[in-house]
């Protein structure tokens, strides 16, 4: 590709090939509902022509003309200058490295009976549970191998696997139905499978539904309140990551606009983006071959970076940060979070809970996930089934919560930053942009927030 | 030619299966050519062209059922697949409702899918098309009032696409079929308020006077918005406008009419057909054959005639919609509702084009002037959050009016609603409106609520 691309005239060309597998096992109600394995193998590429960006992209290797594929981009990138804008690469050394994530046990070498059986177990757990109407749980197996080549020399090979296993229950109680979803995934082979009970896992799922389906609603208001590790991590990669990528910034998308070096959060707030934390994903370089690095967006409160691609430093300053991504080899790279996480502070998690009088411990676990509009800042998330807090301690439980706001006031708003960083990633999601999904990592410590409005 | 490339495959991949003892076997094909372009700061931003082939094979041996997806059609990959296909079959166990494959393919007939206007169009005129449609949009908000207008982002996609579906047992259909979708924020600014609204639209043609005059509909909206706030929490009556009330749809109420679901306990709708479950004003149809439905389709995923039939009659649950699965296990036929999400799983019985058809409607003007105290809501996020396994309803309103005593009063925005989607359309609901606009393959109309829990201040 990269020798044929001198004859068709472009300055620059880049291509990303994909070799991908993904390994699913569903139990639904106590029947194999999906055994299923996914294949996926093609290339994209994308052409510089006096300044313009064209993509194209195919998994026709064997009859489709490398050619053909060539010129589609140079067309693509012809039609940009009716209305597009001349794009400027960040210039920086040639990358070549191959790198695979950290495994012992090769999943591709196990017997499906025995993924089975996991799966199996897991059911069974959760549908052992009282008041369960319905539960299935799920095994995901992913290997994802990409190369990424450019014209400037540049080769990169990264391989990750990745492994979870989720459960979904429902219970009933008189009128009442709730659902909670949960699941545990790790960059890792199939020895991680070993380190947890899987049926008690499932136990506890089930047994968070039926508790959650005799709650009471919570009553809508603005609450002191405590979130857990996974609430933060989702917070903050929703209604924060997204406003700190750099196209969303550089088309006026982003509440952040402007704003480098102003306070955005309380002073006790650091939050990062980091490629290589344990428990989140496995992002060692970016789909434009840069080494992805730590980048602190915010230290303590003040905002400090965007989050780049090679393209965007052009007209926001600043440097490539690893950040461009793509779903895959048909998708164009778009400035994406990796892992996205606040740093640890001073406070026990239980000194979070002394001061409060009324408030809400607002829970992780079964939370739906959320939204936000990244121009104005507002956000909404579900969270899980979660607690009031009644003079510092933890009382009865409440459905139904819904977090509702602006994530810059509730960012300043936050007083307090316990001692315990949890981060963690998912086989079975990710973060969605542009019709494209990523696997990425999120979490935080435990945090005390002012006020928060909750919605039920 | 793609018709080629699958019909190869799937002739070769049965085949194989087939001499491997396999006991019935199933080739589900798709290629797509997709222009997609990104819209940003008032142009277009990397515009990208895909051609892409896929296809799953399932098969059954015995009541062992196993299914394989691959994106790599060169011709000496598909023996290995099948082999693995056929070794997971074998060690996964007996699934005791299995029916068998879906048998006598065949299609609704003339329903207009495919355009080809939309299949043919250049880069360079969509391109140009685009930005016609950005600089009216601007003009139109600014003749509104802003002071300051501009396109920040957003997506657009033309998706041209074919599907040829094959049996062990000699059945075969295809059907091309195109697509057009784009949603973007327009940006608006006037003494010193500000907002950005975002624009979605959906369509299975390229009907130019239709996207050029939503557009503009809604880069004059956009200016109304500005200076938005929240109001104090309460009960108010809601409007929720069709394409806020198409996100309820899709989320509460789409899932809980699959008998998937229903047979599973995750539905409030199990044991309820032939029972009341909201308003006798209320008429929904799921009707796969429209002309350029966004959800049209004569077949569905297994190769299935689709069928046009009520789901809910004057407040009624009428139907509910059955895949040739979940059919079989309560000896019934499948309504052809089969729908693959997702290639790499199995096919999931969902509702084609959903089709609000109220008994008795009215115009927006009247409803509004029904408002004692309420809001009209016209964009949410969050929808999706909202429950289909109990109907309760969450979504956070980010464009909405406050109105009282039938006059709009001010913007609103950062308010969270809160209740149950079949209270909300059962004794809640006061009017259903004429207006149809899509979201996806939603058809829904305005609805007046009443005293719909609202947290705000």
């Amino acid at each position: 590709m990269l020798e044929k691309s001198v004859s068709h005239g472009v300055d620059f060309i880049d291509v990303r090939g994909q070799y991908y597998r993904y390994e699913l096992i569903v139990v639904d109600n106590g029947v194999l509902r999906e055994y299923s394995v996914s294949v996926k193998l093609g290339i994209g590429i994308r052409v510089l022509v006096d300044g313009f960006e064209g993509y194209a992209s195919t998994n026709d290797l064997v009859t489709g003309s490398l050619d053909k594929l060539i010129d589609r981009a140079v067309s693509i990138a012809r039609a940009s200058r009716l209305r597009g804008k001349r794009v400027s690469l960040y210039e920086r050394g040639v990358v070549r490295d191959k790198v695979v994530s950290r495994y012992s046990k090769d999943f591709l070498n196990i017997d499906p009976d025995e993924k089975l059986a996991v799966v199996m177990d897991a059911y069974r757990g959760g549908r052992s549970v009282d008041g369960v109407v319905s539960v299935m749980a799920r095994l995901g197996l992913e290997y994802d191998h990409r190369i990424y080549a450019s014209s400037k020399g540049d080769h990169v090979e990264v391989t990750t696997r990745l492994v979870g296993l989720g459960v979904y229950s429902v219970a009933r109680h008189g009128d009442v139905m709730e659902s909670i979803w949960d699941s545990r995934s790790m960059v890792a082979g199939w020895e991680y499978i070993g380190v947890r009970d899987w049926y008690e896992f499932a136990r506890d799922v089930s047994r968070l539904a039926v508790e959650a389906s005799k709650a009471p609603v919570v009553k809508p208001g603005v609450y002191q309140a405590v979130l857990d590790n996974e609430i933060v991590g989702l917070m903050l990669h929703e209604a924060f990551g997204h406003a700190t990528e750099a196209d969303i910034v550089e088309s006026r998308d982003s509440v952040l606009y402007g704003r480098i070096g102003e306070k955005v959060a309380s002073e006790l707030v650091t939050i990062v983006d980091d490629g290589l934390v344990e428990g989140g994903y496995y992002v060692p370089y970016d789909d434009e071959g840069t080494r992805k690095r730590r980048v602190a967006t915010v230290e303590n409160g003040v905002l400090k970076t965007y989050l780049h691609s090679r393209s965007t430093p052009s007209t926001l300053g600043g440097e490539p940060t690893g950040n461009a991504r793509a779903m895959d080899y048909q998708s164009i790279p778009l400035v994406r979070q990796t892992n996205t996480y606040m740093l640890p502070g001073d406070y026990g998690v239980e000194e979070l809970f002394e001061d409060i009088r009324y408030g809400l411990y607002i829970r992780g676990r079964g939370a739906k996930g959320g939204e936000v509009s990244t121009s104005t800042g507002t956000f909404t998330f579900t969270a899980g089934p979660s607690y009031i807090i009644e003079n510092g301690e933890v009382k009865g439980l409440v459905r139904g919560v819904m977090l509702s706001g602006n994530i810059l006031e509730t960012l300043k708003g936050v007083d307090a930053v316990a001692r315990d960083l949890k981060v963690r990633t998912s086989v079975f999601g990710g973060c969605g942009k542009g019709g494209q999904l990523v696997r990425v990592g999120d979490g935080g410590p435990h945090v005390r927030v002012k006020a928060i409005t909750i919605g039920g | 030619m793609v018709e080629d490339v699958l019909q190869n495959i799937s002739s070769k991949i049965i085949g194989y299966a087939l001499e491997k003892g396999v006991s019935e076997a199933e080739f589900y094909g798709r290629c797509d050519d997709v222009l997609q372009v990104e819209i940003k700061s008032s142009g277009v931003g990397k515009i990208v062209s895909r051609t892409m082939c896929r296809y799953a094979l399932r098969i059954a041996i015995g009541k062992r059922v196993g299914l394989v997806y691959s994106e790599n059609i060169d011709p000496g990959s598909i023996n290995d697949l099948v082999d693995k296909a056929y070794s997971i079959t074998m060690n996964v166990p007996e699934d005791s409702s299995w029916p068998g494959f879906s048998r006598g393919y065949s299609g609704y007939g003339a329903v207009k899918t495919y355009d080809e206007g939309l299949a043919s169009i250049s880069p360079e005129e969509l391109v140009g098309f685009i930005g016609e449609l950005i600089d009216r949009s601007i003009e139109a908000a600014l003749e509104a009032g802003a002071s300051d207008a501009s396109i920040t982002r957003g997506y657009l996609w033309v998706i041209r696409s074919y599907i040829y579906i094959e049996n062990s047992y000699g059945d075969s259909i295809g059907s091309r079929s195109t697509g057009f979708s784009t949603y973007y924020n327009i940006y608006v600014r006037r003494n010193g308020g500000e907002t950005a609204y975002p624009v979605m639209i959906q369509l299975r043609k390229l009907d130019r006077e239709y996207i050029v005059s939503r557009s503009l509909e809604d880069a004059r909206a956009a200016v109304r918005f500005i200076g938005a706030r929240p109001i104090d929490s309460g009960e108010y009556q809601v409007l929720l406008m069709p394409e806020a009330h198409g996100e309820l749809v899709d989320t509460v109420f789409s899932p809980a009419v699959s008998a998937y679901n229903i047979q599973r306990n995750r539905s409030p709708l199990k044991d309820k057909v032939g029972q009341r479950i909201m308003s006798e004003d209320v008429t929904i149809l799921d009707d796969p054959h429209m002309d350029y439905g966004f959800g049209s389709r004569s077949f569905d995923d297994e190769g299935l005639m689709t069928t046009s039939k009520p789901l809910v009659e004057d407040g009624i649950l009428k139907n509910i919609v059955y895949d040739h699965y979940t059919a079989s296990i309560e000896g019934r036929r499948s309504t052809g509702n089969a729908v693959r999400r997702r290639l790499y799983q199995a096919p999931y019985p969902a509702p084609l084009n959903i089709v609000f058809k109220p008994r008795s409607k009215m115009g927006l003007d009247e409803m509004i002037g029904m408002i004692r105290r309420g809001i009209i809501i016209y964009r949410l996020i969050g929808s999706w959050m909202s429950n289909p396994v109990n109907g309760s309803v969450q979504a956070t309103v980010t464009h909405g009016f406050y109105v009282e005593n039938g006059e709009i009063k001010y913007p609103v925005k950062g308010v969270v609603i809160g209740g149950n989607y079949y209270d909300y359309l059962g004794g809640k609901l006061l009017a259903l409106g004429d207006m149809v606009i899509n979201y996806g393959s939603i058809y829904a109309v305005p609805v007046l609520i009443d005293k719909v829990s609202v947290a705000g201040k």
